[in-house]
């Protein structure tokens, strides 16, 4: 019984993965954000190799220049390459924005999957603390709990999840609560199923659809608010290249030297973007009730 | 309709209560103690003696367990009183309230802003759908929502002010001080609403009553004006709510980058100072103007879509 189960289930499953990835190729835009996402992400792995200094390097004598052949995008306020930096920043607005929405992800799935499946009084305060998270623009909450643990790229990203879980945890409750009736949940029940073999074994695998869509958008969401937290202050602190940081550093110096405005900012939004792109590609594909028609005819 | 609003306020209580709640907690648990810190501040930098910071921390109250102090915090804020900042040993309410008109007008003209772009652009491209107009601006649309609105700040100022030298560089005063912050707000605004606009137009559009009018030979821009355009609104109006908070949100970076002496930014300096009853106050204010904007939406709502105001039961 169990065999035939899991045998259709990877069938099916296959199947799913197939089709998403040819609807993949179909929609173009999402296409071009999971191209963007993957050369970021090899520009990330071989750092290194692509930059020809030191991001940490810095020269006073060559402070502030502009592009030049020597120096592709110029140099900051302490002569560093503003190239190596921006390159390097690839590694931490990635893992920090992939690091916070997983982390984030996590969380509201455990509680939306105790909320929906045990109920009772567990049910009723996770969703209450959800209703008022909820009902309350999340910079401000996020602001205040990143600032009060302190300066620090970690401290950011426990409060993007100490605010962000639970919209994950409401969706992944409503799922819990329709596949818990289903038949095939009752009969495995009747088999003697534990409830964590339950819970991991057929609901989870059925709710994570909606919810990988929710991750992939709040991924650019995620690097957006590292980015702009650590723009005031909050998050990473010199001398990391860090592209919010960079950016708030550069400030002062906008009039002389505007490439330190430009280009960290231009990093932040094509990283932004391409997962915005994938993000929206993704939905369109996974959940077709949700289908924002956008882009149809791309 | 009475009855439908007394509800609706009475379920704002436990959402004030819970936020401030949770900003409470946050404070009183993390790390770091103010008390050291404001006499750090005193002393120029140097570490403060042990007793100095005793006895400041009883005379600001913080040895006492954390849910009295919330319950006495609690019971002020009912009389009106918000406590003394720690840094100025003014009465944050006092702060607040002269901050309030800086961040009032920039959300109120961001969002008019915001509107202004949106409408129209989310119209035409749900009238001209997949029109060379319509791939533009909803790529300019998924742009302005990927775009870091701290960078277009810059970018602004950087082109309008430096360069151009048209706008003041930052600052509060005239109209003039306004326009650079709003124009950022309102136009990363402007590409939610944008998509909203036009999602909600192409349904509307699809559908048979639209026909009908069609039919009956009304030219096509009275059918869309006079016929689709109000109920295509309704999403967008309770979109305004939400709208506001998010003003608010991005009023903490815009104020902060063009020297506004708004709330945001004085959210953001006391975050930095630890100054736990003017972080206390902006969350509080903030909640309530998010709370008390979405709720005012929500009657509105009810009035424009009859649907709801007859499924509700407030007639």
């Amino acid at each position: 019984m169990r065999g035939v189960l899991t045998g259709d289930r990877y069938v099916w499953q296959k199947k799913r993965l197939n089709r998403t990835f040819s609807a993949l190729k179909e929609n173009k835009l999402a296409a071009v954000g999971l191209i963007i996402i993957s050369v970021l992400v090899l520009m990330a792995v071989f750092a290194p190799l692509i930059t020809l200094r030191d991001p940490y390097e810095q020269n006073l004598e060559i402070r502030l220049t502009g592009s030049n052949e020597k120096y592709l995008m110029g140099t900051d306020q302490f002569g560093r390459c503003l190239f190596s930096r921006l390159i390097y920043g690839i590694r931490i607005s990635l893992t920090t924005g992939v690091i916070s929405a997983v982390l984030t992800m996590g969380i509201g799935v455990f509680t939306g999957l105790l909320a929906g499946y045990f109920g009772g009084i567990m049910d009723e305060l996770i969703m209450r603390i959800t209703d008022i998270v909820l009902s309350f623009p999340s910079i401000v909450l996020t602001l205040v709990i990143a600032g009060v643990l302190g300066p620090d790229l970690k401290n950011i990203i426990i409060a993007l999840a100490a605010v962000g879980w639970t919209k994950y945890a409401r969706v992944v409750r409503g799922s819990v609560l329709s596949i818990k009736e289903q038949e095939y949940v009752e009969s495995a029940k009747a088999l003697g199923a534990s409830d964590i073999y339950l819970l991991c074994r057929h609901i989870l695998p059925n709710c994570m659809g909606p919810v990988i869509v929710i991750m992939t958008l709040s991924i650019g969401g995620a690097i957006l608010s590292i980015a702009g937290l650590s723009f005031l202050g909050l998050g990473a602190q010199p001398p990391t290249p860090e592209w919010g940081m960079m950016l708030n550093q550069g400030v002062p110096f906008m009039r002389r030297a505007p490439h330190l405005t430009i280009f960290p900012g231009l990093a932040i939004m094509i990283t932004v973007l391409a997962f915005n792109f994938l993000g929206d590609g993704l939905r369109d594909i996974m959940d077709p009730r949700l289908k924002s028609k956008l882009f149809q005819k791309f | 309709m009475l009855r439908y609003l007394l509800r609706r306020i009475l379920m704002l209580v436990p959402i004030l209560l819970g936020v401030t709640l949770i900003t409470f907690s946050t404070m009183h648990l993390a790390p770091g103690d103010p008390a050291e810190l404001i006499l750090r501040g005193r002393l120029g930098g140097a570490d403060p003696p042990r007793q100095a910071v005793e006895e400041l921390r009883e005379e600001m109250g913080l040895n006492i367990p954390f849910y009295v102090q919330y319950g006495k915090w609690l019971k002020k804020v009912i009389q009106g009183d918000l406590g003394n900042s720690f840094r100025t040993g003014r009465p944050v309410l006092t702060e607040l309230l002269s901050r309030f008109p800086a961040t009032l007008e920039l959300a109120l003209l961001s969002t008019l802003i915001s509107l202004g772009i949106a409408v129209p652009v989310g119209i035409i491209s749900a009238v001209k759908r997949n029109s060379f107009l319509d791939i533009f601006s909803m790529i300019g649309a998924l742009l302005g929502v990927s775009m870091p609105n701290f960078w277009l700040a810059l970018l602004l100022m950087m082109f309008f002010s430096l360069k151009l030298g048209l706008l003041p560089v930052a600052g509060y005063g005239g109209f003039r001080y306004l326009v650079l912050p709003a124009v950022t707000l309102g136009t990363g605004m402007a590409a939610m609403v944008a998509r909203l606009m036009r999602s909600s137009m192409l349904e509307i559009i699809s559908q048979d009553y639209i026909l009908t009018a069609k039919a009956k030979g009304l030219p096509y821009y009275r059918v869309i004006t006079g016929h689709a355009l109000k109920n295509a609104l309704i999403p967008v109006v309770t979109y305004v709510g939400l709208q506001l908070g998010w003003a608010l949100e991005g009023a903490v970076i815009v104020e902060s980058i063009f020297a506004r002496p708004g709330i945001g930014r004085y959210l953001h300096e006391s975050v930095f100072a630890r100054d736990f009853p003017a972080i206390q106050g902006c969350v509080l204010f903030f909640a309530l103007v998010f709370v008390f904007s979405n709720l005012i939406v929500d009657i509105s709502y009810a009035y424009l879509n009859p649907r709801i105001r007859y499924e509700k039961g407030m007639e």
